[in-house]
This record gives C-alpha cells, structure tokens and sequence, in this order.
C-alpha cells in the first residue's frame, strides 16, 4: 500500500553488512536465540517502539494538540493497546515510509505499524501479525468525473495514479486493460496530480479514500473490483524474523480488537482528529509545525557546516601530506563521499552504523551531513589553499616558521578569503541539501511539510510556504555571509 | 679549511630535470661580508641564493652554515637553519593578512617564543629604523612597494639573523623608491650584517660590496672585489656584461 523503497534500504543494509565483517556475524547470531527472547527483551526494556510514517490517514498522521505534536491514527490506537496488553510503554518514532521495515530488521524498532500489507515479498525479510485490518481497495476521482468513471471498468485506458512500489501500483498494472500507472512517492503528490487532471484515478486503500472524500468537497471515490486475496491486501505489523513469542502475544491482542469490533471505535477516533485537523487548513494554523521543521533545519545546517569546515580543512591538510598513505586516505574518502548520493549516506548512516550502535535519527541525520560536507568543503579549501602565492609560503620558511605555524598563521588565512564566496555558496546547498534527513523521520522543514500536506489535503499550499521559508533563510544567510566578505576584503 | 667561514658552498649543483642550472658553484661568505651577485637574467642567480636556505633543494655539492652540512640536516634543523639566515624577496611576500606590525611580530613570537609585549617593542624599534613606525597598524596593501620592500627587511631582522639573502630587492620598484630601500641596506652593511645580495643595481654592489661575484652558464666565472671586477673585468663574458650596463 506505501512506498517501497525498501529493496534499495536492503542493498544498503546488505553492503554494511560486508564491510563491516563482525557485524555480519552479530545478526545471525542473534536471531539463533533472538526466537523466544522477543517477548521478554520487550518486557525488560518495558517499552515497545512503533516505527511508523505519520503521513496517512487515518492510519497514523499528525496533529497539533495544546501546543503539543501527536501522532494518532486507528494504528496508533491498536499499537497502544497492544502495549497496554503487555504490560510496557508504546514508544512511537516517525520516520519515512522506506525506512519502518528497515527499522525493524536493523533493531531500530520493535514493530513496524504503517498500515503495511504483508506481501509474500515482505514475509521474506520480516515476521507478520495477524492481519488487523482490512479496508479493501477504492479509487480516488475528481467529482466532476464522477459521472464518466461509475466503476472501476470505466477506468480502462485511463491513467491511474499510485504510490511507486505498492499493492495499488501493481493491482493497476496488471488488473485494469489498458492503463498506463503513474507512480508517485507520497500520496499528497497524488492527489495533487488528480486534481490538476495529471492522472484520471489513483488507487489507494479504502479508509484513505474516504478520508480524502470527507475532507475535499472536489473529491469521490469508487470501490475497486479487484478480486483479491485478503492475507495480501490487509494490514497487518511487522516485527524482527524470529520474535514467535512476540507475535503470538501480539495476535492474542489483534484477536481481542477483532472480537470487539474495537477498530471501528478507533476510526471514529482518527476521524475525529481530522474532523478537527482539518477545519482549519490555513497555514497560519500550521505556524508551529513550520517553525519546529525550521529549528530541525537550522539545527541541521549549522552543526553540519561547523563540523564540515573542520572535517573539510583536516582532509585537505591530508591531500597535501608527504605520507603516500594519508594522502591517499584523503583522496579515497573524497571522492567516495563525492560519488555517492546524500540520500544513501544517510541510510547508510542510520541504518548502517545503527547496527552497531544505535544513533538516534538527528544525530544520524548530522552526522551524515557533515561527512558529506568534509568532502566538498575539503575541496574548496585545497582549491584555496593552492591560490595562496608561493611566495608566501617561502616567506614564511625563510622566517623559520615551520609547516604548522606557515599552514595557520599565512596560507589558510589568505586561502579562507579567496574560497569565502565558495564556502558560502556551499553553505546555502547544505541547507537546502539537508532537507533529505526528512527520510529518517528527522522533523526538518521538509519532513513538517509532509506532515501539513498530510494533514490539510492542501498539495501545493505547504510546499509554497516551505519555499519562501528556505529562500528566506538561504537570503538572510548570503546577506551574513556577504557582509563578513566585505570584511575580509577591508583586512587586506 | 677556512674555519672563519659562515657559508661555504662546494661544487654546488642544480638541475631542473633536463636544465642544468647550478653545474659548479663554489664559495665562502665570511661574517660581515656583502657578497654582491651579478649576472645576465636566467644565470641561476635566484637560483643559487634559493639553494642557500634550502628553499631549492640541490642537485649535487655541499652547503656548510657555520660548518654543519645543510643537507643533512632535519626538518626542525632546517627551520633553525632558516631562522639564522634571513630572505628578501624581489616581490616582498609580505603577509597580506597580518597588519605591518604583525608581519614583524609572527615569526618572534612563533619561533622564538617571545613575549608578545617584547615582540612588539622590538618590532617597532625595527619600523623606526627602516623609517616607518607610523605604518605600524596598517595592512600591506596600503604601502608603496619600496614601503613593503623595507617592511619585509625589518620583518627578516627581527629574528636576528646571522646573514640576510636579498633576491633583487629592488627591481620591482619605481624608481623613485630604490634609493630609499639601498639606503636601508647600505645602513645594515655599514652595521656589519652579514648579505648576500643578488642585484642589478652596479653603484650598490661597488660602493657597498665587499666582493662581487659574476654569474653565468652554471658557474661563478669571477670574483673580485667590486672596483677591480667592475673597471677591469678578465673574464670574456663578464667584459661584455659589464659593459653593457655600463654602457647603458
Ligand atoms: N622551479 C623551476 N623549475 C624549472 N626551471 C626553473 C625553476 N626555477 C628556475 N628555473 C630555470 O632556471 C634557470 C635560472 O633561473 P633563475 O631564476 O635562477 O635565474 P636568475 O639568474 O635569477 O634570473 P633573473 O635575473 O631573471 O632573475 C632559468 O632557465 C629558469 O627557467
Ligand atoms: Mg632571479
């Protein structure tokens, strides 16, 4: 039903795994015992951690309550619950789609709870509860459409929108004649695209589409008539291979929640939430989620820029070494960095490094950052560090400084004046570049655009603000950054 | 063995890859003396002075500094080497990210550790003396070169050195300032600082030098004192330099 970027994360995780050669032993090692160790590792800890993508409703979303962040949603309801069964806190991180299952497999989490179908696929890397809920199949439509597309076989030879790597992609695919399926990552995006006529239909999961239709007077909906086999299409959550003794107690919960008919209760809920979520939908409303996305951000920038300006000058120090060795170090971490896409070196980092020692998101979310930012900044410091005359640096010899105190006191002060503009420019990238952390469930400005996208139904209005927020503060930092050049250029 | 020697330099040579710059260089420069270097462009006189301190590393010979072999010595002997034997260079090379006083004041406090108080006292009692304690706290751009030029002496002298190599001091000044950055080094000379002094400026090396050396193709074709090397020149090649500049 969500996106699966989880093949990619796997590759990801399985490259970890190689390099780094103990830890590929500690896994397997762990699921020999790990099998009735589940239930009680939980109940020691006395918490259970939810991974969740608080980006669908009602399954899980956000909402802004006394000032306060919640995560809410018929998952969440269930997820308490069943902690409350087990007697231990419900611990809930948010983080993307891609990541929950992942987030389980490396122990990042106990349970994965995002309105997730247990395909076959997914069995193979994780264990399943018991379906917990089934909402069966709808197709999203404009009203204006709603007279053409009555049924589901009206939509042959249109365009149908889903979410890239889900059930409803792969259902669209093979089931209706004719289509052509637009994947997209987010369901806001798609729904943006339906309502700008980009796509005819978007398949999405019943619960959704009605809360999509109650909350847009521009929307209806159809049911799907997609034969289907309910083991597949339900919801159901995911836990580590091996926790039978987790699950079995998980399920007892599910059976109880199924025997009372408690998940209506639970939608009534969440539907109560958005009722009130969404009443007001301007972004005056959302001010806080706004300014919790630009405190992450800057937060994000800031500490990454510092580390990545010391990480960048000792790499480039290390460019110029003597020793063959270092130097080649040097060069090999650059250009690795500088060949690999932020996006993985964060996953790496977070998923990777997590399997040894567990960091939390922001901090991954950093610390990817400035190792990215070492290897950029380390060139544009070498760069300037060869524009300082030679001279220079023979003055200084000849004065008796040594290598150091010339390095210091002579050349990286006269190389930081020449690469000030470039340093700036790579400053102004790394604030807009950090935006990527969103998928770790670091709450940065674009991960709090998700979630009031999520939240209002409103596509294009969020991302609008998100914009001029980044100019903003991408224009006052070029501002600071210019004055501090003018500076530099009176020391001269 | 002359025991009394600062610089002796045996067989010295100097190839960039293919060019043999330096083929056989050999010389004594005793404390006190200005040994003033004179030759046609691209004789090897930078060259050679560069080789001095170790900024070129030689090809092949002997530098002694007060009889220890330069070549042979490590890094940290190198700077204290360095820090014995001063450089000015043809383009300044001051600092252009320290004020005038800090230009002076770095290398003292670095190197020799000195207070910064007493640096900086020092410092301008050298400013004085090269005639510019009023630029003190400006940066070096605002100077004037043969300024600079004179800056970047007192700079070298605040580490005491025991010898001062000049590369061309003057030649890339207007004109109207040369004299005033000569008279500066004419006033060291007559204070007994030992210099070796590679030039263009034939009046300097006449009046103020000790021996003149003449420099070309690789070798040291003559050394003599200035007035007979200048007014009767033996060797073929240094006839006709001379008179050339002489003629001019
Ligand atoms: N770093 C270098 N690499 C290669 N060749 C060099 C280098 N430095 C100098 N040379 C060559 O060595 C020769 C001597 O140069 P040098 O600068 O010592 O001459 P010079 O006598 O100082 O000349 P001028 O009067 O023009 O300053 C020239 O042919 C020059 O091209
Ligand atoms: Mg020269």
């Amino acid at each position: 039903m969500k996106v699966q970027g989880k093949k990619i994360l796997l590759t990801i995780v399985t490259l970890c795994l190689s390099l780094v050669v103990f830890v590929t032993i500690q896994p397997t090692h762990q699921t020999a015992y790990a099998a009735d160790q589940s239930l009680q590792k939980i109940k020691d800890k006395g918490t259970i951690v939810m991974a969740t993508s608080p980006d669908y409703p009602p399954y899980e979303f956000e909402v802004n309550h006394d000032g306060k962040d919640h995560i809410v949603g018929m998952d969440v309801d269930i997820m308490k619950k069943v902690a409350k069964d087990l007697g231990v806190k419900l611990v809930i991180k948010s983080m993307s789609f891609d990541s929950v299952l992942v987030a389980v497999e490396t122990g990042k989490a106990d349970v994965a709870m995002s309105g997730i179908n247990p395909t076959p696929a997914r069995r193979q890397s994780v264990d399943f509860s018991e379906i917990y809920y089934n909402g069966g199949q709808s197709f999203l439509i404009d009203k204006t459409d709603a007279a053409k597309y009555k049924t589901q076989a009206n939509l042959a030879n249109k365009t149908i929108g889903a979410q890239t790597g889900t059930l409803q992609y792969n259902l669209a695919k093979q089931k209706i004649p004719g289509a052509t399926v637009k994947g997209m990552d987010k369901s806001t995006d798609l729904v943006l695209a339906l309502k700008t006529h980009k796509i005819d239909a978007l398949g999405i999961e019943t619960p959704s589409a009605e809360a999509y239709v109650k909350n847009d007077p521009d929307l209806a909906m159809i049911k799907s008539s997609y034969p289907l086999n309910k083991n597949e299409t339900g919801s159901a959550m995911a836990f580590k291979k091996g926790s039978d003794s987790l699950v079995t107690a998980v399920n007892k919960s599910i059976n109880e929640i199924k025997a009372k008919g408690l998940v209506n209760n639970y939608l009534a809920d969440a539907g109560k939430y958005m009722k009130v979520n969404t009443v007001n939908t301007s972004m005056w409303h959302y001010w806080s989620y706004f300014a919790k996305g630009i405190e992450y951000t800057l937060i994000i920038s800031a500490i990454s820029v510092v580390i990545g300006v010391l990480l960048g000058t000792l790499l480039a120090l290390m460019r110029f070494s003597k020793s063959k060795i270092i130097h080649a170090i040097a060069v090999a971490y650059i250009e690795f960095v500088r060949g690999t896409p932020l996006m993985v070196q964060v996953l790496f980092v977070y998923f990777g490094i997590g399997i040894i020692v567990n960091l939390p998101a922001l901090l991954s979310g950093i610390i990817a950052v400035s190792l990215n930012s070492g290897a950029y900044v380390a060139e544009i410091i070498r760069g300037g560090i060869n524009s300082v005359a030679k001279g220079q640096t023979e003055a200084s010899a000849s004065l008796g400084l040594n290598k150091t105190d010339t390095m210091r006191f002579v050349v990286l002060p006269q190389a930081l004046k020449n690469i000030w503009p470039a340093l700036g420019n790579e400053f102004v990238s790394l604030i807009k570049e950090s935006s990527i952390v969103s998928i770790i469930g670091v709450t940065d400005l674009i991960y709090q655009l998700n979630i009031v996208r999520a939240d209002t139904y409103r596509g294009v209005m969020p991302v609008f603000v998100a914009m001029i927020i980044y100019f903003i503060i991408t224009f006052i930092l070029t501002r600071i950054l210019n004055h501090y050049e003018g500076k530099m250029k009176h020391a001269k | 063995m002359p025991s009394d020697a600062l610089i002796e330099v045996k067989k010295l040579q100097k190839n960039y890859g293919e060019n043999e710059v330096l083929k056989q260089i050999d010389g004594v420069v005793k404390p006190g003396q200005v040994i003033c270097v004179i030759g046609p462009s691209g004789s090897g006189k930078s060259t050679f002075l560069r080789c001095l301190n170790l900024l070129e590393k030689p090809t092949g010979g002997e530098i002694l500094f007060e009889g220890h072999d330069t070549m042979s010595f490590s890094e940290a002997e190198l700077t204290t080497m360095r820090e014995r034997m001063g450089m000015v260079f043809q383009s300044f090379n001051l600092f252009p990210n320290l004020t005038v006083l800090e230009n002076l004041k770095l290398a003292p406090m670095r190197v020799k550790h000195m207070a910064e108080d007493d640096a900086a006292k020092k410092a301008l009692t050298l400013l004085k003396r090269v005639g510019l304690a009023e630029k003190a706290d400006v940066y070096p751009s605002s100077l004037s070169g043969g300024q600079q030029q004179r800056v970047a002496i007192a700079r070298a002298l605040a580490m005491d050195p025991e010898v001062l190599l000049f590369d061309e001091p003057t030649s890339a000044l207007d004109p109207e300032m040369v004299g005033e950055v000569l008279a500066v080094m004419k006033e060291l000379a007559e204070d007994g600082m030992t210099m070796v002094v590679v030039t263009h400026e034939m009046g300097f090396a006449r009046e103020v030098g000790d021996e003149v050396w003449f420099m070309a193709d690789g070798y040291i074709l003559e050394k003599n004192e200035p007035n007979a090397l200048f007014n009767h020149p033996q060797n073929e090649r240094a006839q006709d330099f001379i008179s050339k500049i002489i003629g001019n």
